[in-house]
């Protein structure tokens, strides 16, 4: 079948797009360097040079630095929405949502516990790009002032989820219903696009897996059932509605058993040391892993796709957190070793 | 007793004075010795009471020595904690740590006072505990609840150091009185009683003298 213009220019972009990306071997190197300032002297090349530029050598810091990378990658998501068209410019567009969830979410921890935050806090965004009024929201006495401006957004029935989360007197009902939301969103409009299949197995897979993340993680830090079952994160993909509420139910010592039941019996060899110790960090770099090396899987096999741009969209934000990592590392005077990467 | 402790403790305080006058002279009546007699009575009283005080103390620290070591569980839970931190903090970012932190809200601390012999020890308590659960993030709660329950560790250990010290300062405090008591102020009054006591029987032998030879020369007269 003939694929439409704007879908080659697309997939084509990405690929240029990608080699812009720091490789692994690079990466590797980064987290070699001695220093924070050999590493700063390290990414005066590329995408980031520009704007570590601008920064006072002498006054430059981790947080400042980690602005810069966060701006990078906000410009990558939107640079690929600003140049797709049609179909493919609404699910690109819908899928880098999750960084307008993530300011709404800092937005509702704050009111939700009647303490600051303030527009700076917030990961910034192109004014064209996002219509949520954010200032707003954080200047609106209550939390229920505040959710009420996103009534003319997809997120406005996360106010009927207030009760609930000051019943548990915990935002993870809020923080998971905005998730839901967002997924649903990318779900329904990747209905446009050509490669419907593969995205829906990519985001479909991230959603399982972060529901695995969540679902495990609590019940190793012993969070009660109630606020586990307000966590889950819809729709599910692999996993059917019994998969998921027997893993909320699990003991500890059956989290295995019920996921190997599953549609997920593949991720097992590697989250069973995570299980086992009970340790949600390793659970967490695991999943990370496991998740990456799946979409570089898909990548390949659909890398005159969109398989391959959503892949590439997943690869800036591992590029954003693996960056951070390291000049958080550095800055500390951490060893390579302790320095965990993902790719 | 509480009476007796501010007497004695006043009294001690002008150890040197009442030191100076068990020296200088001291009328030697009936009266003096009776009230001599009741003043050490009253003191041996007060020194009993406090070594029961110092004994009390010596108990209450004894209790609490064993939960020295606390300060070390806690450092080491800190340590802990710490190294996960930063792994979390790899892993998370600077900025989103900070926004998660958001996820918690306030605790609150009560610090009340509980009367030990005289000696305010401190309790402190949380009486509303951060809601650590709320955080969504399981990565940043795992950290959260470690470094919370070694913050409540280190509470513990620096309650219990600081009861310690104040216990020990009014246990050195107590022991300081009972043996100036014992080794100059009972002694001093001791001797003082002894004293008046000579001074009366020579002033009560010098009159039965007196008396006799008085009796002795109006009886030769008659």
């Amino acid at each position: 079948m003939l694929k439409s213009a704007n879908y080659v220019y697309i997939v084509t972009r990405a690929h240029g797009l990608s080699t812009h990306l720091i490789k692994e071997n690079d990466l590797k190197i980064l987290a070699r360097t001695p220093s924070f300032e050999a590493f700063l002297e390290s990414m005066m090349r590329g995408d980031y040079a520009e704007k570590i530029g601008l920064l006072s050598r002498e006054k430059i810091n981790v947080s400042d630095l980690n602005k810069v990378f966060s701006e990078i990658y906000v410009e990558r998501l939107i640079y690929l929405i600003k140049i797709a068209g049609s179909g493919i410019k609404k699910f690109l567009d819908s899928f880098t949502r999750r960084v307008e969830v993530e300011n709404i979410r800092r937005i509702i921890r704050a009111k939700f516990h009647a303490l600051d935050i303030a527009i700076e806090d917030l990961i910034p965004l192109p004014r064209t790009y996002s219509v949520i009024n954010y200032q707003g929201m954080i200047e609106a006495e209550t939390l229920e002032d505040s959710l009420s401006l996103l009534g003319f957004s997809k997120y406005r029935d996360v106010i009927d989820k207030v009760s609930v989360a000051k019943e548990i007197d915990s935002t993870i009902p809020l923080e998971a219903f905005l998730d839901t939301v967002y997924y649903k969103e990318v779900l329904k409009n990747l209905k446009r696009v050509p490669d419907e299949k593969t995205l829906k197995d990519i985001v479909g897979t991230e959603i399982d897996l972060r529901n695995i993340y969540y679902i495990v993680s609590y019940k190793i830090l012993d969070v009660p059932q109630r606020i586990i079952e307000e966590s889950i994160i819809k729709p599910f993909f692999r996993f059917r509605e019994h998969d998921i509420s027997s893993l909320v139910k699990a003991r500890r010592e059956a989290i295995a058993e019920v996921i190997n039941s599953s549609g997920y019996q593949w991720i097992m060899p590697r989250l069973s040391s995570a299980i086992e110790e009970d340790s949600i960090d390793i659970l967490e770099f695991e999943l990370a892993k496991i998740y990456k090396n799946f979409i570089d899987k898909m990548a390949i096999r659909n890398a005159l796709g969109m398989g391959y741009v959503v892949s590439y969209l997943f690869n800036i934000e591992y590029e954003y957190r693996n960056l951070s990592a390291i000049s958080i590392a550095k800055k500390m005077n951490l060893k390579e070793s302790d320095i965990r990467l993902i790719y | 007793m509480k009476n007796i402790i501010i007497k004695l403790s006043i009294l001690l305080k002008d150890n040197e004075v009442m030191y100076m006058s068990f020296t200088s002279g001291v009328s030697a009546s009936p009266g003096v010795l009776l009230s001599l007699r009741d003043q050490l009575n009253f003191i041996k009283k007060g020194k009993e009471i406090l070594e029961m005080k110092r004994d009390r103390l010596a108990g209450e620290i004894n209790k609490l020595l064993p939960m020295i070591k606390l300060r070390k569980d806690a450092e080491d839970l800190f340590m802990e904690a710490y190294q996960l931190f930063i792994k979390v903090l790899m892993r998370k970012g600077i900025r989103e740590l900070e926004m998660q932190a958001k996820g918690i809200g306030y605790m609150k601390l009560t610090l009340d006072t509980n009367m030990i012999m005289g000696i305010n020890l401190v309790n402190l308590n949380i009486s509303k505990p951060p809601n650590l659960n709320s955080l969504y993030d399981p990565l940043v709660q795992g950290v959260a609840k470690k470094l919370f329950h070694a913050y409540q560790k280190m509470l513990e250990s620096v309650q219990v150091e600081n009861n310690i010290e104040m216990l020990a300062k009014e246990l050195m405090s107590t022991s300081r009185k009972v043996n100036s008591l014992e080794k100059i102020v009972i002694p001093e009054y001791d001797a003082l009683i002894r004293y008046v006591e000579e001074r009366l029987l020579e002033e009560a032998l010098e009159e039965f003298v007196r008396t006799r030879y008085i009796i002795v020369r109006r009886g030769g007269e008659e």
